[in-house]
This record gives C-alpha cells, structure tokens and sequence, in this order.
C-alpha cells in the first residue's frame, strides 16, 4: 500500500476542497478516512510475523471495508452541530480517496484489492506500494488543492 | 418517528461483526478468484499445502533466507523465510540473502522441490525489515496523530473523541 503520508496529502487535499466551507472538526474527519483504512497495519505486521495466515489487509481495503471503518468511526465521534450522517459521509469521502490511492498499484493485477468478502482481485496497476515518488506526487495534489481552493474562493468573493 | 443514531456500542458491534466475518472468509474460502493466469497466494499457506498448487502459476511474496545452490547453469535455488524454496533462472538475476522478492511463477514443490520464478520484483528495503514504504510513513504518522489531538480530545465521561473547542 501507498505510506501514511501520502495517504495523509492527498487526505488534506481532499479536505481543503470539500470542506472549504465546513469547520475544522469535519475537515479532520475526512482526513481521518484518509489514514483510518491502513489502522489495521500494525496487527497485520504482527500476524505475518508470527507466522499466521489471515485477510485483514485486503477486507480492510474493501468497499465493504470502508462501509464498515465509517460507520465505526463516525460513533466514536460527538460534534457539535453535525450529525452522524455527515460524520459518516465525511469519513467514507476520506477512504474513498485511501482505495483510490491504493488502487493505482499492483502492477500484478492478481495483488490488487479484493471486492471482499469476494476474493476478486482489481486494480489499476501502475506502480509497486515502494514507488519512492508517492509523497511527491502527494504534495503535487496538495498545491493543486490549495490553488483550486484558492480560485473558489475568489469566485465566491465575486 | 424518528430513528435513534448509532451509539459507541453500535459501532462495536458492527466492527467486530466485520472482524467475525474475516475469520470465517478466511478459513471457508481461502483461495482467490483469480482474473489473470497467475493466482496470488499466501507464501505460508502454499509451504503447508503445495499439493493443491503443483504445476500451477502462482504469485508470491517472500524473503531470501538462504542461497541454496547457484552451481546450476539456469538458475539459483534460494530457501525463504515464508518456508518455499525458489529457482531464480539467470536471466532474472541472482537474489541475495534478506532480499523482499514479489515472485511470479509456476510451483513445482511436490514434484520439485521449489517454485520456478518467471517473473520477480526486488522490493525496495533500505533499512532491515523496513520497507521504503514504512519509511515514508513515519512522518505522516506522526503529523496525522499531532493534527488530530489538536482538533479532537478524549472525552472519558461520553467515551467518545470530542472538539477541542467545545
């Protein structure tokens, strides 16, 4: 998978366009479901270190994946002004843009992501999670945010 | 009448419903659907089951853990962490000791005695056991978690991360 900071980039990037007009505390939700997909790392790390066989990588990357991260993380949540929808949606925008991310690589398409719990593999297949250029490219997509956010901003100045 | 929202518990239990049904995909069906010629799977399962792969193509990730016999003409014989040994054909190159390979092949354990790499991938490990990718994380991880505190706390009382602000 692509690394947490560029996951993160393109998570503020994301957020500095559609929460332009949102309180930080949204904002921060959106960039949380940037990052919130790859929390199952470090078990995972542990597991095949230990020598134990399991799927935790490929379901957590899943739209049913996503679904179910949301959902758990917009309950862990209590802001003022929003509700649990918004909560959720804001989330699920966020690791949306982590499996977009994270299907740009495999170039074997047979290591791509799962449409779990179907064992499915897709992907776009470009580059390997070790492409040293991602948080590059990361920081490519947050100047381009920041400019698009810029524009918009002027426009509803006019 | 309106619905009630979701609590703290209702995201507990969804999550591990989720965790529930990991386990069981896992054990009930344990091989992928494969889209291409090649079927990834789990280095591990593939040394305890090399029966149910013989003379398919396989895609695996492993790890060099010794060089076994480089005297052959066409190839190198590796032995892996994971357990599967290797043949690397020459024209792929030779793998060193603690080299991170993603090995496209045909498994020729049973018959064999090691999977035949057709294609390989030499995964970028700068450091021992720390991939290029772990790497790039380690800022990240630590801006993420210093942006989030300061937008968000710990509310004991309510278990539940609230706005610094409220």
């Amino acid at each position: 998978m692509a690394d947490v900071t560029t996951h993160l980039l393109f998570g503020v990037s994301a957020a500095l366009i559609v929460c332009r007009n949102r309180t930080r505390e949204e904002a921060m939700l959106l960039i949380l479901g940037s990052v919130a997909v790859d929390s199952e790392r470090p078990l995972s790390l542990l597991l095949n270190y230990l020598g134990y066989n399991h799927d935790f990588t490929a379901a957590f990357h899943s739209l049913l994946g996503i679904v179910v991260i949301s959902y758990a993380a917009a309950t862990a949540f209590h802001i003022e002004h929003t509700d649990f929808a918004s909560r959720f949606k804001l989330i699920l925008s966020g690791t949306i843009v982590h499996l977009l991310l994270d299907l740009t690589m495999h170039p074997w398409l047979e290591r791509g992501l799962y449409l779990y719990p179907l064992k499915v593999p897709y992907s776009f297949g470009l580059v390997w999670s070790d492409f040293p250029y991602f948080p590059l490219f990361g920081l490519l997509a947050l100047a381009i945010a920041l400019v698009i956010r810029t524009i918009l901003n002027r426009f509803d100045s006019l | 009448m309106s619905r009630p929202r979701p609590t703290l518990r209702n995201g507990v239990i969804v999550f591990s419903c989720f965790i529930l049904l990991l386990f069981t995909v896992g054990a009930a069906f344990p091989y992928q659907i494969n889209l291409t010629e090649y079927s990834h799977v789990d280095s591990i399962l593939l040394a305890t089951n090399p029966a149910d792969y013989e003379g398919e193509k396989i895609s695996i990730g492993i790890q060099i853990e010794e060089v076994l016999n480089t005297s052959q003409e066409n190839g190198t014989i590796a032995a892996t962490v994971e357990g599967p040994t290797i043949k690397i054909p020459s024209y792929l190159g030779s793998p060193s000791v603690g080299d991170h390979l993603e090995i496209r092949g045909i498994s020729y354990l049973s018959s064999r005695g090691y999977v035949e790499a057709t294609q390989i991938y030499v995964r970028d490990y700068p450091l021992p056991y720390v991939s290029r990718s772990l790497l790039h994380s380690i800022l990240g991880i630590i801006v993420f978690v210093a942006i989030f505190f300061a937008v968000f706390r710990f509310d004991v009382d309510q278990l539940r991360f609230v706005s610094r602000r409220d």
